[in-house]
């Protein structure tokens, strides 16, 4: 005997679990007048008994129990890298900051009265920093009136012969 | 991430390049230092050389001549030293460096102190080196020293 034919969309939704409550009472009442009806309900429940899937394995079970947790601590993790990054730029900045500050500032901050550093002694005068240097001429004028052999003015001679008075064409 | 990547990496430059310009200033200092050792080197060769040829000297008083002469040298470098950075102080104040203005007296006296101190090393070099030989040499050794310094005032 066949199912009713504006029962079995409805027969095949509760086979599946998937009417609605207020549907399932009616269809049930049905089920108990209609035998046809009733053939057709379980024909679908063992039909879909066999293509239910199979039962999750331990592994699948302790995964998908696993998977809040990841998700929570992947996005934590990636929460503190961008952390992370924002800090490291920040650093930097405060020390490409602090670098410019301590290079610049000194020379820029001086008061009027106070350009003037203190006076060298002999042996601070060496701790003056280089730069803006005389040429190589007054340089050596000046060690020469020290006493001093002019040490820039001196190169690979190609007059010591000259200097030496040696013979040029002399022979060893 | 990439552009977070560059963005720090342009930061680690910009934040370095001043402290690359900062250590430019010691290197060139230690280039300078090194070329005055090795002039200084070619200057007491050229003297041992002349001196030798001059007094007569053997192959071992020669040696020694230029064991004394280093010597010398070494004590002369921390005076050459200040003398060349009075010039460079008196140098810069000549063209009105207000920061070296107020070095000029400290600079120049510091020039003078440091003559002082090299003519007394070039009197006591003359007198190590004359102890070892008989008079008539001293007096060819005082000439050939004087003539050394002479052609140095002519440079």
């Amino acid at each position: 005997m066949a199912a009713c034919p504006d029962q079995e969309e409805r027969l095949d939704l509760h086979a599946a679990g998937a009417l609605e409550d207020v549907e399932v009472v009616t269809l049930v009442q049905h089920l108990e007048g209609c035998e046809g009806c009733r053939g057709a309900f379980t024909a679908s429940v063992e039909l879909l008994a066999l293509m239910a899937l199979p039962p999750t394995t331990a592994q699948e079970q302790a995964e998908l129990e696993e998977l809040p947790r990841r998700t929570l601590s992947e996005w934590r993790r990636a929460a503190r890298r961008q952390d992370l990054d924002l800090r490291t730029l920040g650093a930097l900045v405060a020390t490409a900051a602090a670098v410019t500050v301590v290079l610049l500032v000194p020379s820029m901050w001086r008061l009027p009265g106070q350009d003037a550093p203190p006076p060298p002694t002999s042996a601070a005068a060496t701790t003056a920093p280089l730069g803006e240097e005389p040429d190589a001429e007054t340089m050596a004028a000046f060690e020469a009136w020290a006493g001093l052999e002019p040490l820039d003015m001196i190169e690979d001679s190609d007059s010591w012969d000259d200097d030496l008075g040696f013979d040029s064409g002399e022979t060893l | 991430m990439k552009t977070m990547a560059r963005t720090r990496m342009a930061v680690l430059l910009l934040a370095l390049a001043p402290l690359v310009a900062v250590a430019s200033a010691p290197e060139r200092e230690a280039r300078l230092e090194e070329r005055l050792e090795q002039a200084e080197t070619r200057h007491r060769l050229r003297q041992v050389l002349e001196l030798s040829n001059v007094l007569g000297l053997d192959n071992a008083q020669a040696l020694t001549l230029e064991a004394t002469l280093r010597t010398f040298d070494e004590q002369r470098r921390p005076l050459r030293r200040q003398v060349r950075e009075s010039a460079r102080i008196l140098h810069r104040a000549s063209r009105g460096d207000s920061e070296a203005l107020a070095q000029v007296d400290a600079a120049a006296l510091s020039a003078f102190e440091a003559r002082e101190r090299i003519a007394a090393l070039d009197k006591e070099l003359y007198l190590t080196l004359a102890k070892a030989l008989p008079k008539e040499k001293r007096a060819t050794l005082a000439l050939t020293l004087a003539r050394t310094e002479g052609r140095r005032k002519k440079m």
